[in-house]
């Protein structure tokens, strides 16, 4: 016991000692690292303010040097290394429109890459996202270098290509292509797209922005150096930057006319969409009514400093959760989407709330809001479209056809994974391919190109020229007779239908026949063994006949075509699918139904898919049919219900009122009942 | 006759030279301008290509290739019979195109056979560039919308008479009209050479012979006729269209033949100026004219070269 108490001190002392070893070193952490009133400590410098910050800034090149512009080996910018010092590039570069490699953000389809090629009629939808239909790069055999040299005049740089270092091959050569934040954020308009692109096309993917910035001009081609092209060895052939010493300052720095929120016409860049035809009818096109609303498209698709910009659907995956997903069509004008702190999310820029008089909310659940306001107002047929990642856009031509690959068609109305109608651009597959266990292996256009050629005469186009086929005059005198000599315009509308039936039937003929002499050749040069030369077009896969004579159209997964939802341009409420009433869908001739959707691709125009949109849905045409003929006279039928209920209310009216009648009487006429008086009077 | 396609290496020093001239008419009006005596007329939107046109023709020139010894190509005939003026003009001896006539005379070289050396379309590897022969394994050669091109002039054997590429590499310009019925009008009849020519009368459809890098064998035979067609100029942005250069011909060159007997001076006009009133208005609206800066010593040289 008194060893215990004789103990107490000590253990005590052992006590405190403990708590403050403990306690005194946090509190002391805690003190040290508190923020200060409020800060937000990090590496990076802010000015809080709204107005943007004047970017007076020195420039960097690819080793971290600063750059002095009348130096005669000055290398090109590095918007990497010159943005990072105040902006945390790391992270932006993984941001959505950059990123490749985070699946869980990859969502819903967008517009796939596609590979086209002309000479062999090749269009393979390409991604490195894990979308439907789409190929990997890696699975086409596409390196790294090669998806940028071919699809870099619309690819902002990122990971796929920004560290040259790390890359193989000819990114020696030609440099990184970092992401280049000026392509978005540059708030006058001398940044040059088109300069970019050409740049990307010179393989110059590392003086890219230099040169689409204005900074200097960029003379020699990273494409006609050699693979093991060494500027420090041979610094006269490399690619040379001549700065101009106007726009740097005493100091050497340079004016950056920097905006933190993209301004439309860099998102047109790449994300323009037009419908082919003549170009001078671009006059009758009216903007999305968001636009002329005032918006922009970077209020609704906008981003943090991590650059994942919203998309803007149900359900996206994003890392903002629910403040992203407050900027779908649904969220802002109608539900009151509110974040998981209570804040109502909804209503933002004064979106109205739609009224949707007389739509049953059947229409609300089954049908996205685009299917009736976005995109053009379905037609007879889906229209054919070209897209600026498609079609490079951007950059001066008169080459541009209407007819030029890939084609892509719009609106095409199909259910999504939550089985909601909804409008879509398509595009179908086309390519040369080895079939093996039912799999089909695209073959890249350089793998067969001069087999090709060779074996199909094939020179320039070969959609085009399949349509070149051209009757000999004996045919000609087979079709028309007499009649072989006349001028065209002088025939009748007979004559010049059977002349066109005779053309096409030719074409199939010649098609049919280029086919079979290419799969001769390709069977010679098999990439391996039991594997089948066949092409794929138009949603359909055709291969040599078991005895070689002839050619079989078939179905296959591999010419399913790749589909993407569209979004824009949203037509305001007058302008939206049923506006003019319910037979504006539900009739016989309605085109969301009964529009058709013809596949495009290398082959002759009898031969490729064409459906209707309710084959898409997969509507049944009985129960369509036996539904719309429940719309048939509507509006009679309304009149009648009206004017008969009209009448029934009046019969009923008049019969209460009669009753209404007799009861007053009898209340104040009530039946005389006999009174003692009166029976004693009897 | 040509032995050789004129190149691009000889087609740029008549360019350089009109260039040259071109520049001192504009510091004359210009000082005329300043002067007050004169209004500016410097522009010059026709003659040569626009900056609008050379970006769509410098990667396809660097593709087909412009240095050492490649066919001119893509020019009008009218720009063909300019060349064959200045170079009159520079070395002192008439220079024209040939007649379609000469030309196929040429091209046969004493032969009857569909092809100088026979029969056989496969022989013709040996001796011409055409479809079969003319594709590029490396994307970055060739016409970048054919993946094929012309090759540098007479790197295939000659024809008898020793004129390399008689068959394929470039189509070339003669003199003609393009008339499918042209000969069969003159089948039986004894006419001058002269008389043979089917002169022009509109820019287009002009002949052009021998078949190119594009042609099938049967298009390179030495009977084998093309008629030039506005599609070789679709492309053009300019507004008129050049009479000079064409933006989708870059399978047609030319060759020049220097006759023996000079005709009178007042006859070899005809041979070299514009021969249509399309192509006239232009000029004269831009007061162009061919000039050669001609030094003496040079055209003695180069009349002692052409002899030998």
């Amino acid at each position: 016991m008194s060893s215990a108490i004789g103990n107490a001190p000590a253990v005590r002392l052992f006590v405190t000692i403990l708590w403050a070893s403990v306690v005194i070193p946090a509190l002391g952490a805690a003190v040290l690292n508190r923020p200060a009133s409020g800060a937000v400590r990090d590496r990076y410098k802010r000015t809080y303010s709204r107005s943007p910050y004047t970017h007076f800034i020195d420039l960097y090149d690819a080793s971290d040097r600063v750059i002095h512009p009348s130096e005669s080996d000055a290398r090109p910018y590095s918007p990497k290394n010159t943005c990072k010092k105040c902006h945390d590039y790391d992270r932006i570069a993984r941001g959505y429109h950059f990123s490749t490699d985070d699946e869980q953000l990859h969502g819903r389809s967008g517009e796939p890459w596609l590979w086209t090629h002309r000479r062999t009629g090749t269009q393979i939808p390409v991604s490195y996202r894990r979308w439907p239909g789409t190929y990997h790069p890696d699975a086409l055999g596409m390196s790294t270098f090669d998806f940028v040299a071919t699809f870099g005049s619309h690819l902002c740089g990122g990971p796929v290509a920004s560290d040259a270092e790390s890359l193989p091959g000819r990114f020696a050569v030609s440099g990184a292509l970092e992401v280049d934040c000026m392509l978005c954020h540059a708030a006058d308009r001398t940044y040059r797209h088109a300069e970019w692109a050409r740049q990307i096309d010179n393989q110059n993917f590392a003086w890219a922005a230099t040169a689409a910035l204005g900074l200097a001009g960029i003379k020699g081609m990273a494409r006609r150096l050699p693979d093991d092209f060494d500027a420090r060895e041979v610094p006269d052939r490399g690619v040379k930057t001549r700065y101009d010493t106007r726009k740097f300052d005493d100091e050497g720095r340079v004016f950056f006319d920097v905006v933190r929120s993209p301004p439309d016409r860099a998102c047109y860049a790449c994300h323009t969409v037009r419908p082919t035809g003549n170009p001078s009818k671009w006059w009758t096109h009216d903007a999305d009514v968001h636009l002329r609303a005032g918006l922009t498209c970077a209020d609704c698709h906008r981003n943090g400093i991590d650059h994942h910009t919203v998309r803007g659907y149900p359900g996206e995956p994003h890392p903002a959760g629910d403040f992203a997903r407050a900027f779908t069509c649904r969220n802002c004008h109608m539900e009151q989407a509110a974040s998981s702190r209570g804040r109502t999310l909804s209503g933002r820029f004064g979106a109205p709330r739609p009224l949707h008089r007389g739509l049953p909310p059947l229409h609300l659940e089954s049908m996205s809001c685009t299917a009736c306001h976005s995109g053009p107002a379905p037609s007879d047929s889906a229209r054919r479209i070209q897209t600026a990642m498609a079609h490079n856009f951007g950059v001066p031509s008169q080459s541009r056809d209407s007819d030029d690959p890939p084609g892509i068609v719009e609106p095409v109305f199909l259910r999504n994974a939550q089985q909601t109608i909804g409008p879509h651009r398509m595009t179908w597959p086309a390519f040369w391919g080895w079939l093996a266990d039912g799999q089909v292996t695209p073959a890249t256009p350089d793998s067969v190109s001069t087999l090709l050629r060779r074996a199909m005469r094939i020179r320039k186009d070969f959609q085009a020229e399949l349509r070149e086929a051209r009757l000999t005059p004996d045919e000609k005198r087979a079709v028309l007779g007499d009649a072989a000599d006349q001028k065209p315009e002088t025939l009748t509308e007979r004559q010049r239908i059977a002349l066109d039936a005779a053309l096409q039937s030719k074409a199939a003929d010649a098609f049919d026949e280029k086919l079979l002499q290419a799969f001769t050749a390709l069977a010679k040069q098999p990439p391996g063994p039991a594997v089948e030369p066949v092409f794929v077009s138009g949603g359909r896969l055709y291969r040599s006949s078991d005895d070689g004579k002839s050619v079989v159209a078939e179905s296959h997964p591999a010419a399913e075509p790749v589909v993407w939802p569209l979004g824009h341009d949203v037509r305001p409420a007058r302008q939206s699918l049923g506006s003019a009433g319910c037979t504006d869908c539900h009739a016989r001739d309605a085109p969301l139904f009964y529009g058709t959707v013809t596949a495009i691709g290398p082959a002759p125009d009898d031969k490729r898919l064409s459906e209707p949109m309710h084959q898409w849905l997969g509507e049944d045409p009985r129960l369509l049919s036996a539904w719309e003929a429940a719309f048939v006279g509507r509006d009679f039928f309304k009149w009648v219900g009206v004017v008969t209920t009209g009448m029934i209310g009046l019969v009923l009216a008049a019969a209460a009122t009669s009753a209404a009648v007799r009861w007053t009487i009898r209340f104040e006429h009530p039946r005389h009942a006999p009174s003692p008086t009166d029976h004693e009077r009897d | 006759m040509g032995k050789y396609e004129v190149t691009w290496d000889q087609y740029d020093k008549f360019r350089q030279e009109y260039n040259q001239v071109a520049d001192e008419k504009v510091l004359d009006k210009t000082s005329e301008y300043q002067s007050g005596t004169s209004t500016p007329q410097w522009a010059d939107a026709v003659s040569l290509p626009t900056p609008l046109w050379e970006q769509d023709s410098a990667p396809i020139l660097s593709g087909m290739g412009s240095r050492g010894g490649y066919p001119a190509a893509d020019i009008s005939q009218y720009a063909a019979k300019q060349f064959t003026k200045w170079l009159s003009k520079k070395t002192g001896r008439f220079y024209r195109l040939p007649t379609e006539a000469e030309w196929e005379y040429a091209a046969r070289a004493g032969t009857t056979t569909p092809w100088s050396f026979g029969n056989d379309p496969e022989r013709l590897d040996a001796y011409g560039w055409y479809f079969d022969n003319s594709f590029y394994d490396d994307q970055d050669k060739g016409h970048p919308d054919f993946g094929a091109g012309y090759r540098k002039v007479g790197s295939k054997k000659p024809n008898p008479w020793g004129l390399f590429d008689m068959h394929g590499n470039v189509s070339e310009w003669v003199l003609d009209a393009y008339d499918e019925g042209h000969y069969a009008e003159l089948a039986g009849k004894q006419v001058s050479w002269k008389d043979a020519i089917c002169w022009p009368t509109d820019v287009f459809p002009r002949v052009v012979r021998g078949g190119n890098w594009n042609s099938e064998a049967e298009g390179c035979r030495s009977a084998a006729r093309l008629a030039s067609d506005r599609s070789w100029q679709k492309r053009d942005p300019q507004f008129p269209k050049s009479i000079w250069w064409y933006t989708d011909a870059f399978h047609v060159g030319f060759r020049v033949v220097s006759p023996a007997k000079e005709p009178p001076e007042k006859d070899k006009l005809r041979y070299w100026d514009a021969d249509t009133k399309a192509e006239i208005n232009v000029l004269v609206s831009n007061d162009k004219i061919v000039r050669a800066i001609i030094d003496k010593d040079e055209q003695a040289e180069v009349t002692r070269k052409g002899d030998e």
